[in-house]
């Protein structure tokens, strides 16, 4: 049996063994079905498999930064890369592992390397998002085609009518549903939830069919087989 | 569910039985070629990412089938493909994946394993090392084929400040606006899924694509149906939920 042939097999009793799971009670004709029982004991065994995977990604990681040490090329962030691994490895297992008996040192090294450092980090990255929101909204915003007019009036309509101004400058017209914060509260509800159900019904059906294929072995593609073959 | 599957299938064999079916054009699939071609003439890497996640999610999945397609097109014009990796599940076979497709176009020795990288787990450490990488490798062209979070907008931004020309293609809702502003190509929604049909042009491909279509009738005669009931109930034509003693013996 060649490894695409025991992949295709594994695959398909995988995906027949959660689709029966799911579809057939718990008691047929008095006969509990033990499906649901193995579920959790399969979960464990995918965890398992998902941290020999993890410990593959974490090798490839130590020996391209390993091969970068010592051949001296960018150097300097390996050196860092090696040296904030090894702290938040020592102070995260021991602050992990003893928990309140940990020396206040550890506690301390704990906070400095992950909630003063790294949890910072991650959130300044995360803000740098606004900035490239304004770069992007104002090359969206350019009236140059028919399609980014009507976006561009959509979007001022659906902005205004978020903030209190919207509804000031526009509290004078009679017909209360052209008023910018009624206005923009139906452009929200109807048409733009309209195209994204649409769009979210196509993209559930497309997925519904890549899963078939796959547990089918119907698929083709990366690491699947051609036709004929 | 099932009905949409039967259909799915049905078109399947259909298409194999050799009928002819029609695919219309989706130029982010189309620009695919010309985006990695332009790699070439620029003497600088290709960038493609499958996104966020694992082998166990179809995004990745079918994110590899277009990775596929753009590491062959590399391998036959000598130029890099760097692929930026989140998941470590994903790491050893998308690896495996470019190996196979540099030794098929025979050129196993241009195949260069480092291009494919394992970064790190974590979501914005990995946006701002790919963010670094294609700043540093000043990509000519770059795929993001796959599920993204908040990064979406970060990573094609700093492709366009890079100069690159960018194809995206992604089935998440609130990514999809992000991409479409800073790409040059954005595949969204379903289009997503039909990669591998497109890419593949395999009766067994485009037979599912025709099935799916099916199945989103379906759904829109269902949606119609509703609608008119819900209508008849608002008129007072038909009293609400006449299907509900029914349903509830």
């Amino acid at each position: 049996m060649t490894p695409r042939r025991i992949i295709a097999t594994v695959t398909f009793l995988a995906g027949l063994f959660y689709f029966l799971e799911y579809m057939l009670p718990a008691r047929i004709a008095g006969v509990t079905v033990p499906l649901s029982q193995w579920r959790v004991g399969l979960g464990n065994f995918m965890a398992v498999l998902g941290a020999f995977a993890i410990g593959m990604g974490w090798f490839h990681l130590l020996r391209g930064q390993w091969r970068n040490l010592v051949t001296g090329q960018d150097r300097s962030s390996s050196i860092g890369f090696f040296c904030a691994l090894a702290a938040i490895l020592y102070f995260g297992f021991r602050n992990e592992l003893e928990g309140a008996k940990a020396p206040a040192w550890v506690h301390m090294g704990f906070d400095l390397t992950f909630n003063y450092v790294f949890m910072p980090l991650v959130a300044t990255v995360f803000s740098l998002l606004a900035f490239y929101i304004v770069s992007a909204a104002y090359r969206a915003f350019r009236i140059r085609t028919w399609e980014a007019t009507l976006l561009m009036g959509a979007a001022f309509i659906v902005m205004l009518g978020q903030v209190p101004v919207g509804g000031w400058l526009t509290a004078w017209v009679p017909v209360k549903w052209l008023q910018l914060p009624y206005l923009g509260a139906w452009l929200l509800g109807v048409p733009n939830s309209a195209a994204q159900r649409a769009i979210g019904f196509g993209a559930a059906v497309g997925a519904l069919a890549i899963s078939l294929r796959i547990w089918l072995n119907l698929e083709r593609g990366a690491f699947f087989s051609t036709e004929g073959k | 569910m099932l009905l949409i599957s039967a259909a799915v299938l049905a078109s399947i064999t259909r298409a194999r039985r050799g009928r002819q079916l029609y695919l219309r054009a989706i130029p982010g699939f189309s620009a695919v070629d010309e985006a990695a071609g332009r790699a070439t003439e620029m003497g600088r890497p290709v960038l493609f990412s499958v996104g966020l996640g694992g082998v166990d999610s179809i995004t990745v999945l079918t994110g590899m089938t277009v990775m596929q397609h753009v590491g062959r097109i590399c391998a036959r014009m000598g130029a890099r493909c760097i692929v930026p990796i989140d998941g470590p599940s994903a790491y050893p076979l998308a690896q495996e994946v470019m190996r196979e497709v540099w030794e098929s176009e025979g050129r196993p020795e241009s195949f260069r394993a480092d291009d494919v990288k394992y970064l790190t787990g974590g979501q914005f450490a990995w946006a701002m090392a790919v963010m670094g990488l294609m700043t540093r490798e000043r990509v000519a062209s770059a795929f993001y084929f796959g599920y993204y979070g908040a990064e979406s907008l970060m990573l094609a931004e700093t492709g366009y400040q890079v100069g690159a020309v960018q194809v995206a293609g992604t089935p998440d809702l609130y990514q999809a606006p992000f991409f479409v502003v800073a790409c040059d190509y954005t595949v969204f929604g379903e289009e997503f899924y039909a990669a591998s049909a497109y890419l593949s042009r395999e009766p067994t491909m485009v037979g599912s694509l025709v099935g799916q279509d099916l199945g989103k009738m379906l759904l829109l005669g269902i949606a119609v149906a509703g609608v008119v009931l819900a209508t008849l109930v608002h008129a007072g034509l038909i009293s609400a939920n006449p299907l509900v003693p029914l349903l509830s013996q």
